[in-house]
């Protein structure tokens, strides 16, 4: 339910509350007040009536002026009394009871005690009442749902400010890098909540950026201890009089080193991708860059003895030539990586996708595992398990979606450049 | 020959000129912005190797500088940053080569070679090791004067043992060397062997001594002994 909604809902009921109680209330005081113009009309008839009774010869026991009903009743003493009371009188006309006020009180006509009643009609009053009633409350409606619908164009128009803020943040997006910006505001109290979120995502910003930084700036400082560990063990492996120990415990640090420097390497790649620092877009023709690709990967290639068929559409992509090269690189490389000595690979590249097929061991991982970080065979491989994680990232990047598939010993690896054909 | 290595790491530079004298060349290091400015200022040099991010300045500028003062000396950046943006931002300033940090030493050696093979020597460009010569431009191989067919990857393997002839050269270099250092072929670098065993078998069989060594744990020699 909106706060609208609410406020409205909490408004109508209110109204009628009002309305009903309203209505309650100008009924009962209208009644009271016309009750007592009644009954002083009565008390003021009463000289006029003495005095017209007074002349008559003989009382009739009932007598009608107009409205008034009038019994004269002979009673046996004669005392102050006076009495106000409602009663129902039949209309032979009408043929039906109407209401009447009475008043009763004592007086002497010739000196001699009489009861006598004076009744008037209360339907004119009545009516009174309740056409005063009626326009009143008729008034007092109006003036609710005036007031209830002006409120509701007032809350639409002065929420706006708060919507707008909702739309945005909403559209808020870290690899933007970009804080809320919310339009001013008169409102003081949106303008508190808009000061308060820009403040938030510009601290949230930083602090995202801080944290990506790091990584990046981690993997960077590394790298140059890591070129001077490697270039001292060059230095060391040159003097080859040394013993079988010796060796062994160089050419482990070696191959350590190199594991470090590779992981490094990609774990700054995807960094980099992440903080989307890759973002140079050029029309990249991929059927020349697979050739190229192929060509630089060719020792693999031929050192494997493997068959590599292509069957490459002219296709180009708007991509970051880095990311493209790496996204190339990391597809070929899994496929001959994975393969077996002499095996073969299959690249075809269409319109709406890049597809690399190779022969190869069955796989020792969950298929839905593959493009996961460090996710490796089993065994002792040295495989970092980062391959097919950039490549994901990569294809994340532009939108793209990539597939593995496994078929005969076929294991097929699909990137789909899907709608999003021009990339970011 | 003489070398200018412009690096602020002192065990890194240390690295560098050692391996580089064995070969005879002169090296000098400077170590800060300034230094570096003052001596490619001050002397003339085969080839200069230059850190990017530099104590009191940018390496990028030290290129700038010799490029506008008409410098002969072949120019190659040696940067932490794997950027293909620093990579041709370096080479359109006027850098001759790029080499991303960690590197092999070997391999900035035989870059090093290129380089000055280019510089110095151009159109005539001729390696000869006992009996083999390689003409560089035309990509062709003799053993005794007689032409050897080698692979691609046959050829830039001898290439790179003659770049580093008596070093030892690691299976990762050789490995990286050929295949480009993305590969990523940790977990085999077997495919090298086959490489290597078939240059072997060519050249043995074409009349050359066997130069190819291996030295067991380590990797692989080119000599002569």
């Amino acid at each position: 339910m909106k706060l609208l909604q609410a406020t409205g809902r909490y408004y109508l009921l209110f109204s009628f509350v009002l309305f009903v109680l309203g209505g309650g209330i100008l009924y009962l005081t209208l009644s009271y007040f016309i009750g007592i113009e009644t009954d002083e009309r009565l008390l003021d008839t009463r000289p006029a009536l003495q005095f017209q009774l007074s002349a008559m010869d003989s009382l009739p026991s009932v007598l009608v002026i107009s409205d008034d009903v009038i019994e004269v009743t002979p009673i046996a003493a004669f005392s102050e009394y006076e009495m106000y009371s409602d009663t129902m009188v039949w209309d032979a006309i009408e043929k039906e009871f109407e209401p009447y006020r009475k008043f009763t009180y004592h007086d002497q006509i010739h000196g001699q005690p009489y009861r006598i009643a004076l009744s008037h009609t209360r339907l004119d009053s009545e009516a009174l009442v309740m056409t005063s009633l009626f326009a009143v409350l008729g008034i007092l409606l109006l003036l609710l749902l005036a007031i209830n619908l002006f409120n509701r164009y007032l809350s639409l128009r002065l929420w706006r400010p708060f919507y707008e803020t909702i739309r945005q943040i909403r559209g808020f997006n870290f690899d933007k890098g970009e804080p809320l910006a919310p339009p001013p505001t008169r409102i003081e109290e949106f303008a508190i909540l808009n000061n308060a979120l820009e403040m938030m995502t510009a601290k949230v910003l930083s602090d995202y950026r801080t944290l990506k930084q790091f990584t990046e700036n981690a993997s960077h400082e590394i790298q140059t201890p890591l070129a001077i560990i490697k270039s001292k063990i060059e230095l060391l492996i040159q003097n080859d009089g040394r013993d079988e120990n010796e060796r062994q415990a160089i050419q482990h640090i070696q191959e350590a080193t190199s594991r470090i420097s590779k992981l490094n390497r990609s774990l700054l790649l995807l960094a980099r991708i992440e903080n989307r620092q890759y973002s140079d877009a050029r029309e990249l023709d991929f059927r020349e860059l697979i050739g190229k690709k192929a060509d630089q990967l060719e020792p693999l290639i031929s050192g494997k003895n493997l068959t590599v068929r292509m069957e490459l559409a002219r296709v180009s992509k708007t991509m970051d030539p880095t990311l493209a090269e790496m996204l190339l690189n990391n597809l070929l490389v899994n496929a001959i990586k994975h393969n077996l000595h002499g095996g073969q690979i299959e690249v075809s590249l269409q319109e709406e996708r890049l597809r690399i097929r190779n022969t190869g061991k069955p796989l020792e991982v969950a298929a839905e595992e593959l493009f996961e970080r460090f996710r490796k065979g089993a065994g002792a491989s040295p495989s970092l398990g980062l391959g097919l994680a950039i490549v994901r990232e990569i294809c994340a990047v532009y939108g793209y979606e990539v597939r593995y598939e496994c078929q005969d010993n076929w294991h097929i690896l699909t990137v789909l450049w899907g709608g999003s054909a021009n990339g970011q | 020959m003489k070398i200018l290595i412009i690096e602020d790491e002192p065990a890194l530079a240390s690295s560098i000129e050692q391996y580089l004298q064995q070969d005879g060349y002169l090296c000098e290091v400077a170590p800060t912005f300034d230094d570096a400015m003052l001596r490619s200022g001050a002397y003339e040099y085969d080839c200069i190797l230059v850190d990017i991010t530099l104590p009191g300045g940018s390496g990028l500028d030290v290129i700038r500088t010799l490029k506008r003062e008409h410098s002969k000396a072949g120019i190659i950046i040696i940067s932490a940053k794997h950027s293909l943006d620093d990579k041709i931002k370096g080479l359109e300033i006027g850098s001759d080569d790029y080499l991303t940090k960690p590197f092999h030493l070997s391999e900035l050696n035989a870059r090093i070679k290129a380089l000055v093979r280019r510089k110095q020597f151009n159109g005539e460009q001729r390696i000869d090791f006992h009996e083999i010569s390689v003409w560089m431009d035309k990509q062709e191989v003799q053993v005794n004067q007689q032409p050897l067919a080698l692979t691609r990857s046959e050829y830039r393997l001898l290439l790179y043992f003659l770049a580093n002839r008596r070093r030892v050269l690691s299976k990762e270099s050789i490995a990286e060397h050929l295949a480009g250092d993305e590969a990523d072929m940790l977990d085999s670098l077997d495919f090298i062997y086959s490489h290597i065993k078939n240059l072997r078998k060519k050249l043995v069989n074409a009349g050359a001594e066997d130069y190819i060594h291996a030295v067991y744990g380590m990797g692989y020699k080119f000599s002569g002994q």
